[in-house]
């Protein structure tokens, strides 16, 4: 190892050490203490009391997931081999669901199907309960599949077309080839939609309290017990059950290396039957249809008066929060920008250093970084509040910055394990020749990470980005602990006028939210490197 | 690569933007002498908060957030990164001031105030009344041919079968009250016996404070119990409700002020209380929100008054705060896992 790795593995242990470690342990460390004083009581009896919920909790996030994944491969499908009219719209689509405000979806989603919904009950007078397992697994997955396929779709579009040629050329049918060759390939963006659809649903505790009724989940139940009951240390305990278990299932999947080297992607002869294509075609077409009819509601309802009772248009939801929480917008987008951004960088970082060193290495940082993703968001902000509200040096900045910066570093931290996961989906399907390649085509180390690497991770570090930035932007959990009076940000608002069931008001901050970082994500696109195709020519011809 | 160029300075020039009005915000505030951050859960609040500038001209920060939130939040900071605590639930008042939390003051405004309304050291004081109501969907009621329900006794009816929301009350202050004054002016029998029997018709427990109204308010269910106020503020909204005084006693509750310790504006946060008790910060809250003002000599509203001449149950909420971890306790072993 060079001088340079050295001292970037230093920072990158102090950076977690610092913002996970420290916060995460001292949660657990509370759970030990009961007023002031060593004790287990928290964990008498915590398993065989809370058996149920633990099994519930991994049934639910396992169903989330084994739902959320066929429906997304499916829309990758559309994506990769179904025709190109309709694409952008259809990517649009899955963009947008990614970007959900806190708890206003879910509102939305109730609108229309809920016991009285516009169209379960109104146009279509059904009878039915939302409320239960079905409601919370339904709600998760249509917040799920739209990250989950635009990871899938990203594998598949990196999938060597030469080798489908191959498969057509030998003789194989196009579903064969499809079944035997692509998908196959695709599969560490598959599964990497698959881990971050089951991780989130795991520590997801808004959708249980919003739709769940009587089944409740341990992430839930955690809340309560810290909010309601007030009881610290068994609250704490608590995300022992939930992490450990989550933790072991990550672990036992082999961080190992995989064999699945691949080239770079080229132009795709592979026809799917239209017979075929009509499911995935149907499956993303009524994505689509839903998630139009949800963000044309929240539209509407913020140019509404008061929704369901007096529809005539109005600017008043606007006008009251651009006069007068604009800076909490501002505080939002810079924490948020900031939290991507060093997101994006970090697990870059880590993704190229990742090779050269030990396998219980990668498995330690790995599991780190995964601690703050599989918890509760609000007990990571309890974690943060625990851990720096202490510290004279933090106390004693400007309030107003100490909580901002502190607001940037637990949303960074948070989704540092979809970063880092969506940067080594990327890694893993370049061929490592290439690398060679363009060594002995007289580059340096800088050429490779320049016009080798970057452009090949450019697309999952696209993601990594979209998703930590959106859910920055609308995070709520860890953020309802570590705002201030002089420090507010703009989910928490939203958050505080869902409460009020003031649908208006948070109708308008959520369009808002939306409309910014739709448009900082098609910044983000513009500013990032160019395509692959593109850059590839450029490469070919320099060498000439 | 002009469309990026482009970018870039569009993205350069929101940056340039944001940094440029960020120190604005709330930093002059902290600096200047005369201001107060206040931890908040109270409808109405920003033309309230408005008036108390005019009045005093102290400037004030607030967050909005309900009470048990902010009582996990010092809890786990070791302090307040407030100065003031104002509304929200009495228990978390008292248990706040138990583990040291609070500052006393002693505001020579709460001389005219009954003594069971303010803590005698001056930890906190109560500043207005609420109470717990039914909360019924006009459209929804109709068309399942159900009458408003009139008392506690009406929601045990089996025609109210998966009709009625209700939240756990270890999350919600409205929701402990009921709880806590069905069983105090019942007796601890007969009233987890009427507890029991409504219980049979709630389909689950909102673990939300505020989610049996708004959903009420949606038509997801036909009934609710509410706080009072706001279940003024959807009729006012023009939502299709309508609200019933229980017949067999109303809940209440107070919301109290309070200011905490190692306050960074000490000065601010007593002006708040100062003023906030005064007649002229009593009849502000009048104004804008439907709690009750408890300061005696005041005009009220016509529906507040109606609130205050309504059949208040006779309980003793500092009691009912006292009394809530074992009163929980119980809740959670009958109802806890719905």
């Amino acid at each position: 190892m060079m001088r340079a790795e050295h001292a970037l593995w230093l920072l990158v242990a102090v950076l977690l050490g610092l913002f996970i470690i420290w916060p995460v342990g001292s949660v657990f460390f509370e759970s030990f203490f009961r007023d002031g004083n060593f004790s287990l009581r928290a964990y008498e009896g915590l398993f065989t009391k809370n058996i149920r919920l633990v099994c519930d909790s991994f049934a639910l996030a396992l169903t989330v997931t084994l739902v959320t994944i066929p429906l997304s491969v499916l829309i990758a499908l559309r994506l990769t081999y179904g025709s190109r009219r309709g694409r952008p719209l259809i990517v649009g689509a899955l963009a947008l669901s990614t970007i959900s405000p806190p708890f206003l979806c879910s509102m939305a989603y109730l609108m229309l199907f809920g016991r009285r919904g516009l169209i379960t009950w109104r146009l279509l007078g059904l009878e039915w309960n939302p409320y239960g397992f079905h409601g919370v697994l339904m709600m998760e997955t249509a917040g799920l599949v739209g990250l989950a396929s635009l990871l899938a779709a990203a594998s598949l579009d990196h999938v060597d077309g030469t080798l489908e040629n191959v498969s057509l050329d030998l003789g194989g049918s196009p579903l064969q080839t499809l079944t035997k060759i692509s998908l196959p390939l695709a599969l560490p963006g598959i599964e990497a939609a698959a881990l971050v659809s089951c991780v989130r649903s795991l520590s997801d505790f808004g959708t249980p309290l919003f739709v769940g009724g009587r089944f409740q989940v341990l992430a839930s139940r955690a809340y309560n017990t810290l909010i309601g009951v007030g009881d610290f240390p068994l609250a704490c305990a608590m995300n022992v059950l939930l992490v450990l278990p989550a933790l072991l299932v990550l672990c036992l999947r082999a961080h190992g290396e995989r064999s699945l080297a691949q080239g770079l992607s080229q132009p795709r002869s592979l026809k799917l039957p239209g017979w075929f294509l009509s499911l995935p075609g149907a499956v993303a077409w009524s994505f689509v249809a839903l998630q139009v009819l949800v963000y044309g509601l929240i539209f509407l309802g913020s140019v509404t008066r008061t929704w369901g009772v007096d529809f005539s248009l109005t600017t008043r939801h606007l006008a009251g929060i651009l006069n007068f929480r604009v800076d909490s917008l501002v505080r939002s987008l810079f924490c948020s920008l900031a939290a991507a951004l060093g997101g994006c960088l970090l697990s870059t970082v880590i993704v190229l250093l990742m090779p050269g060193v030990p396998r219980w290495a990668r498995c330690a940082v790995h599991t780190v970084a995964d601690v703050p993703y599989l918890m509760p968001g609000t007990f990571l902000g309890v974690g943060y509040l625990l851990a720096f509200s202490r510290l004279p040096a933090v106390s004693s900045v400007r309030i107003e910055l100490s909580a901002g910066f502190l607001i940037a570093m637990s949303c960074l931290f948070r989704q540092l394990s979809p970063s880092l996961r969506a940067a080594e989906a990327g890694l893993a399907q370049m061929d490592p020749s290439l690398r060679d390649a363009v060594r002995d085509l007289g580059g340096g180390a800088l050429n490779v990470l320049k016009d080798l690497l970057l452009p090949l991770l450019s697309s999952f570090l696209r993601l990594g980005f979209l998703n930590a930035f959106s859910a920055a932007m609308t995070s709520t959990g860890p953020l309802i602990f570590l705002v201030s009076p002089y420090a507010r940000v703009a989910s928490i608002e939203l958050f505080e006028s869902i409460n009020e069931g003031d649908f208006g008001a948070a109708s308008a901050m959520g369009s808002l939210l939306i409309v910014i970082v739709a448009a900082v994500n098609d910044l983000a696109r513009r500013l990032g490197p160019r395509s692959l195709a593109i850059r590839q020519t450029a490469y070919c011809r320099r060498s000439k | 690569m002009f469309r990026k160029l482009v970018a870039a300075v569009l993205f350069c020039a929101c940056l340039a933007g944001g940094i440029a009005s960020f120190p604005a915000s709330g930093a002059m505030a902290a600096e200047t002498g005369k201001s107060v951050s206040i931890f908040i859960a109270y409808t109405g609040i920003k033309p309230i908060l408005e008036a108390f500038t005019r009045d005093t001209g102290v400037k004030v920060d607030y967050l909005e957030m309900s009470s048990g939130e902010v009582l996990t939040r010092i809890r786990a900071a070791g302090k307040a990164q407030a100065d003031a605590w104002f509304g929200g639930g009495l228990d978390s008042y008292v248990a706040a001031a138990n583990e040291g939390f609070l500052e006393p003051y002693v505001s020579p405004e709460r001389a005219p105030y009954d003594a069971m309304f303010y803590n005698a050291e001056g930890l906190w004081s109560g500043i207005s009344l609420g109470s717990v109501v039914l909360l019924g969907n006009t459209e929804v009621l109709a068309k399942k041919g159900l009458a408003m329900p009139q008392s506690w006794e009406d929601l045990t009816k089996p025609e109210y079968k998966d009709e009625v929301l209700m939240a756990t009350p270890s999350v919600s202050g409205t929701f402990y009250a009921m709880v806590s004054g069905i069983v105090q002016t019942l007796g601890a029998e007969r009233g987890w016996k009427l507890l029991e029997a409504i219980d049979a018709n709630v389909p689950y427990y909102s673990k939300r404070g505020a989610e049996p109204a708004n959903k009420v308010s949606m038509g997801e269910a036909a009934v609710a119990v509410a706080p009072f106020d706001t279940a003024q503020r959807l009729q006012q909204e023009g939502y299709k409700v309508e609200m019933a005084f229980p017949k067999d006693g109303v809940p209440w509750y107070i919301a109290p002020v309070a200011v905490f310790k190692g306050a960074q504006h000490p000065e601010g946060a007593r002006a708040l209380v100062d003023w906030v008790l005064s007649g002229k910060g009593q009849a502000a809250l009048g104004e804008y929100n439907t709690q009750a003002p408890i300061r005696p000599g005041l005009k009220l509203a016509p529906a507040v008054q109606a609130m205050r001449d309504s059949n208040l149950m006779r309980m003793d909420v500092v009691k009912a705060g006292q009394d809530r971890e074992e009163t929980l306790k119980v809740w959670q072993e009958k109802f806890g896992s719905k």
